[in-house]
């Protein structure tokens, strides 16, 4: 209770407080009573339940009424779940746009800009991602990832050549090859006077062309560029007699009038090696010797001189061959005889070099030999290093050639008829692809149904000559 | 005290009929209260049943702010005597002397004569002083209510109450010597 306590005050709060206590104020009990009910009564009244609605009554329950329209979303979830195309027991089958195939042509084209720009890189080149993104799905050259079944099946499609680039081998397929895999090169001057009526197995459409880097399309940190050439000392030079050269030929030694040292394929100690066997080999110390006695049917039409390994070339007189390897192919002759460097299967290190030796044989050139089974030249033949093997048709093979250049058909007959079937003797191919690189460059692929692909690079000499520069064996990783 | 009339508050306002507690508890300050500032027996029954019926229409929504219930009680009451004042035009001063009127028909006839002198005294005095100034006197020291539950009743501060009360004191200290 508030009181004043201060003195000042204290004689003034003491006459309130006494007249407070004097005063006497009586309560009515009557009305106190009588007030009390009515205020019981109006409370009775107030306490009265009212009418409960039926809303009302339903609040208790609104927590189980909340569930009620959960409940129907989640039917109507399960229903539109259970409606959908979708079989779960089944695997789903995603559709894929399937690009659409690029010409052939273009894609050389490309692959022509590629090389002419010197682009080593041998990775998915730009042609080959611009397919995969514009056709959505994503295509990268076969030889890279694929098997070689799965890239003989892809490449049976001939509109399926966006998957293949003409792009260096993947370096993990050739890693395991590099050290087997070397050029040969067989450099064979022939007298084009004692072949003046074979047909030069030239690529006519082919221009002048200095050689290009061969390797700018092969991974350079796989193979060399540059042919290897040896002139290590042979420790076993074989010399291949006429009668060894003969490879082929139906010759008239008796008619062999001049004698020239027409050049034998110079094969040197470090030959190059195909790893794989099924290539036809010439190895060791004979080489031409070993494969002539078992051929007979090639044959040089009006051969005069024909050397041991004899080309067409036209303007010149003698033949004669220089038994050093060229060390390059720009060393090469200008010649126009066709050169060619086929792949030779070779014992590694330890087989003995073959000396280009000099080789007397006489071809009379009056004595002509129609070929039975072949209408490649001997002369092209030998140059081509089909000496050993019988042509072979090109339904040999179990599927088309592919082509993938501005091939003509005199060049197309070529290939198929001599080279290619050359290639694929001894090998189960699926498919064979051809391109054009570049003027100057044609690569070929065989792809066997073992999944290997053997590639083969060869230039184009100004003149039309094909040139193995280097092969390629990939297996499969 | 406040904790009983805190207990009691919250049962009136869960069950209405807890209220007769609080009824029966504040009924007879209330009423002196009401007494004192109304001279007429029926006005101050009608202002009491007012006060109490208005109590019990809101004591849902009072709100305990650590008075004691009965402050709510006078302010209401305080109310009431106001807005019937305003309803009697110019309101009516209650004067000692009514209530003494009203105060000579229960108390004994045969009261001191003394007292009665002192009374009359305390009461001129009263009558001299404004309505708000009596009003703080007779909550202060009749209702005995502290200046914080005076400023609730009267809706001003505490601090003003306590600079009335101090005046008012001083007025009456010198009403009263003179």
């Amino acid at each position: 209770m508030a009181r004043p306590t201060g003195r000042y005050f204290a004689s003034v709060i003491s006459k309130i407080r006494d007249a407070k206590k004097k005063e006497q104020i009586v309560v009515d009990d009557g009305f106190k009573m009588q007030l009390r009910q009515n205020i019981m009564m109006k409370i009775n009244a107030q306490v009265q339940p009212p009418r409960v609605s039926w809303i009302e009554r339903l609040l208790p329950l609104k927590s189980y009424l909340a569930v009620v329209p959960a409940f129907a979303l989640v039917i109507v979830a399960v229903v539109g779940i259970s409606k959908l195309p979708i079989d779960f027991k089944s695997n789903t089958v995603v559709p894929v746009s399937v690009p659409q195939t690029k010409p052939v042509q273009n894609q050389t084209a490309n692959n022509q800009n590629v090389i002419a720009s010197n682009q080593q890189t041998p990775v998915l080149n730009n042609q080959t991602s611009n397919n995969a993104q514009t056709g959505g799905l994503k295509t990268f050259p076969g030889r890279y990832v694929l098997p070689g079944n799965r890239v003989a099946d892809v490449a049976t499609a001939p509109t399926s050549n966006s998957a293949y680039s003409n792009d260096a081998v993947s370096p993990q397929m050739l890693q395991a090859n590099v050290e087997n895999v070397q050029p040969v090169q067989n450099t064979v001057s022939n007298n084009p006077q004692n072949l003046q009526n074979n047909p030069q197995p030239q690529f006519p459409n082919v221009t002048p062309q200095p050689q290009q880097n061969v390797s700018a399309i092969i991974a350079d940190n796989v193979v060399s560029p540059q042919p290897q050439y040896t002139t290590e000392p042979s420790a076993a030079p074989v010399t291949p007699v006429a009668e060894n050269v003969q490879t082929g030929l139906q010759t008239n030694s008796q008619n062999n009038e001049t004698v020239t040292s027409a050049p034998a394929p110079s094969f040197t100690g470090s030959t190059p090696i195909v790893q794989d066997q099924q290539v036809p080999s010439v190895s060791g110390s004979s080489p031409l010797a070993s494969v002539a006695q078992t051929t007979s049917t090639p044959v040089v039409q009006n051969a005069q001189n024909v050397a041991s390994a004899p080309a067409i070339l036209p303007n010149s007189t003698n033949v004669t061959s220089t038994p050093t390897p060229s060390p390059s192919p720009a060393s090469v002759s200008p010649s126009t005889a066709m050169t060619m460097s086929a792949p030779v299967l070779v014992t590694p290190p330890s087989a003995p070099a073959v000396n280009p030796a000099p080789v007397v044989n006489k071809v009379n050139s009056n004595e002509i030999v129609k070929p039975k089974t072949t209408v490649l030249p001997q002369a092209a033949k030998q140059s081509l290093g089909l000496n050993d093997i019988a042509l072979l048709p090109a339904e040999h093979l179990h599927s088309n050639i592919i082509y993938s250049g501005n091939f003509s058909t005199d060049e197309k007959t070529i290939l198929e008829k001599n080279l290619i079937p050359h290639l694929a003797d001894g090998k189960d191919v699926d498919v064979v692809h051809v391109y054009q690189e570049s003027a100057s460059l044609i690569t070929i692929e065989m792809h066997e149904t073992n999944g290997q692909t053997i590639i083969y690079d060869y230039s184009v000499s100004p003149s039309g000559e094909l040139k193995l520069n280097q092969s390629i064996v990939a297996r499969p990783l | 005290m406040l904790e009983q009339d805190q207990k009691l508050v919250q049962e009136a306002q869960q069950d209405p009929q807890q209220f007769a507690v609080l009824y029966d508890k504040y009924f007879d300050q209330i009423y002196r209260y009401v007494y004192r500032r109304v001279s007429d027996k029926d006005t101050v029954h009608d202002l009491v049943s007012q006060t109490f019926y208005d109590a019990l229409s809101h004591i849902k929504s009072f709100e305990w702010r650590g008075y004691p219930f009965s402050s709510w009680l006078y302010k209401i009451a305080h109310n009431n005597v106001l807005k019937w004042y305003r309803e009697q035009s110019k309101g009516q001063k209650v004067n000692l002397d009514d209530i003494n009127e009203i105060a000579d028909l229960t108390v004994d006839q045969n009261r001191d004569a003394v007292v009665k002198e002192k009374q009359a005294e305390v009461q001129k005095v009263l009558d001299q002083l404004d309505d708000e100034e009596r009003e703080i006197i007779r909550l202060k020291f009749f209702e005995e209510v502290s200046n914080i539950e005076i400023a609730e009743i009267m809706g001003l501060s505490a601090n003003h109450i306590g600079v009335k009360v101090y005046r008012t004191l001083k007025k009456v200290k010198q009403l009263l010597k003179s």
